[in-house]
């Protein structure tokens, strides 16, 4: 009896929180679906018509597709780009001993030092470097989508050195002394035997990079002029201008940026918590 | 043994992410603290003018309006977040299969930050806001909870409690897991009450864990931009503030890159005192253990 009292009031206590958290994107949804006038006037009445064309149209103003592609453009090549750099160097950090200790160390201090620099202290500079780079190389210049690349890249660097480096120094160390012993060189040894012992920690860091970048706002907002370039977070403050009183479109729009990031979230689900839950410990 | 390679193989490996994170970290802060002392509008070329940069902006009646606010929502992450991390963690600490909540209370912490500021945006609006209206059916006033002077800070507090309130309760979580179960049971056996097991046995196990969390709370609340800029983009006149939204101001929409840089750098300072803090509290953790 008293079992399933506890597992009522648990139950309950549960029913609470989940409202409590899901009431904010419910309301979105809800208005999403009125026109300006149903929103202005009424906003707790139900939408006249529960209208699907509303948000076809939306989808065509806001370009949605464009800023799609961009967003995951630059997120699969960051994440991509860095993943691996950051592999060599957190691998070199981890594994590979010079006479003394301190160069490893010295090397993974000053990454992780990264950590405590924040972001608004390089927003300047990384406006002028990449105006300077508008001179040489234009793609990559001020209001080009790649002249995200490398910030982007340098922002991951702390975060991937501290949880690559955790993964790789839990690797055996005759796993690696068997592989050189059947006669494989680095690369070998690196790519082909150490990273596929290491593959859920580098998945969860692999994720997390994704969704770190996709995220991003503070560097795409000073790097991006042309609409065509944007990325979805500053696409997302730029509703409300865009759309000023349209408040019904911007509800609209936000929905349709959240459902695949929420579908991702749902699919990795594990990784994401178990790798943030992780990487806050460690840090 | 390979591993004791030879020293250029191993620098070669790291060079590419040496490279980049010198220049687009290393560099950026020396810049940044160089230029802090230079009067530098835009890009053209600066003079250097010594302190006059931060002396304008302690004399600047919204630097200190940044600072409160940004206080208020540091302090108010602490008295929000902390106290309710702990009950969401004992919450689904229970043994029950309980993944679904945790994963729905997970779900505002993969939002960026201006999703959640829009989202939050037609709750906390004055005229349509989810808060307003439902105050106005039941016959109040309609309150400024953004737009107006002074409640912002707080509502940016609530907005910030929603979204992280789920990360920090899992850090909880498993700082709970890792308690030692022996004394809680013979908290237990001794008959402790609820109310004193958690006071004198829980909350000094876990001391690691709040520390933890009350460290990113604090990062958190010093770099606090994205959700303040999206609900308010600094409030009528500057009133909303935080330091970070009036140096990205300072610097990308007067172009003062002078004084914007000084803001920076009082962040910067402000960042690596509490990173210094953490690691004396964490040295000293490995003192006592």
């Amino acid at each position: 009896m008293r079992h399933s009292k506890r597992k009522i009031v648990y139950h309950a206590v549960g029913t609470v929180i989940t409202l409590l958290f899901l009431i904010p994107f419910l309301w979105m949804v809800f208005l999403s679906f009125k026109d300006n006038l149903g929103i202005f006037s009424d906003p707790f009445g139900l939408p006249t018509v529960w209208d699907f064309s509303l948000y076809i149209e939306t989808y065509k103003t806001a370009t949605l597709g464009r800023l799609f592609l961009n967003s995951l453009e630059i997120v699969v090549s960051s994440a991509g780009i860095s993943m691996i750099i950051l592999f060599l160097s957190s691998y070199s950090i981890a594994r590979l001993v010079l006479k003394g200790r301190k160069i490893n160390n010295f090397i993974y201090y000053f990454f992780l030092a990264g950590t405590s620099i924040p972001v608004f202290a390089q927003l300047m500079t990384i406006y002028k470097l990449t105006y300077s780079i508008s001179g040489v190389i234009p793609a990559f210049g001020i209001g080009e989508l790649w002249s995200l690349l490398l910030p982007y890249i340098s922002l991951q660097v702390p975060f991937l050195t501290l949880v690559l480096v955790g993964g790789l120094r839990s690797v055996p160390r005759a796993l690696e002394e068997a592989a050189i012993i059947d006669g494989c060189n680095l690369f070998q040894v690196m790519f082909r035997v150490v990273l596929p012992t290491i593959k859920p920690v580098f998945m969860t860091a692999l994720i997390l990079n994704f969704l770190g970048i996709w995220n991003e706002y503070p560097v795409a907002s000073i790097l991006l002029t042309t609409k065509d370039s944007f990325t979805i977070p500053l696409a997302t403050v730029l509703f409300k201008e865009n759309f000023t009183a349209d408040y019904g479109a911007m509800l609209r729009a936000a929905t349709m940026i959240l459902i695949p990031q929420v579908v991702f979230y749902l699919i990795f689900q594990r990784y994401i918590i178990e790798g943030m839950a992780t990487a806050g410990i460690k840090g | 043994m390979h591993l004791h390679c030879k020293a250029w193989k191993k620098i070669l490996l790291c060079l590419p992410a040496l490279i980049i994170f010198c220049i687009y970290m290393i560099y950026p802060i020396c810049d940044t603290i160089f230029t802090s002392f230079q009067r530098q509008i835009m890009l053209r070329p600066g003079w250097f003018v010594g302190f006059d940069n931060y002396i304008k902006l302690f004399e600047e009646k919204y630097f200190w309006i940044a600072l409160k606010n940004s206080g208020i929502i540091t302090i108010g992450s602490f008295l929000t977040q902390l106290p309710l991390a702990y009950l969401l963690g004992s919450f689904l600490n229970k043994p029950r299969k309980n993944s679904a909540y945790k994963t729905i209370s997970f779900i505002p912490n993969i939002l960026s930050g201006v999703m959640a500021g829009l989202i939050w945006t037609f709750i906390l609006d004055p005229s349509i806001g989810l808060f307003n209206n439902l105050l106005i059916s039941f016959g109040s006033e309609p309150v400024l909870w953004i737009g107006g002077k002074v409640l912002t800070p707080y509502a940016v507090t609530l907005v910030l409690l929603w979204q992280f309130v789920g990360f920090h309760s899992v850090l909880f979580l498993a700082g709970f897991k890792m308690m030692p179960k022996d004394t809680i049971e013979a908290a237990h056996i001794d008959g402790a009450n609820t109310w004193q097991r958690n006071l004198y046995v829980i909350l000094p196990a876990i001391k690691e864990t709040v520390k933890i969390s009350a460290v990113f709370m604090l990062i958190g609340g010093i770099n606090q931009y994205q959700q303040t800029y999206m609900l308010t983009g600094g409030g009528p006149t500057h009133y909303s503030e935080t330091l970070a939204t009036y140096t990205y101001y300072l610097e990308f929409r007067e172009f003062n890159f002078g004084v914007g840089s000084a803001m920076a750098t009082i962040i910067l300072i402000l960042a690596l005192g509490t990173s210094i803090i953490m690691l004396q509290a964490t040295t000293r953790r490995g003192d006592t253990a």
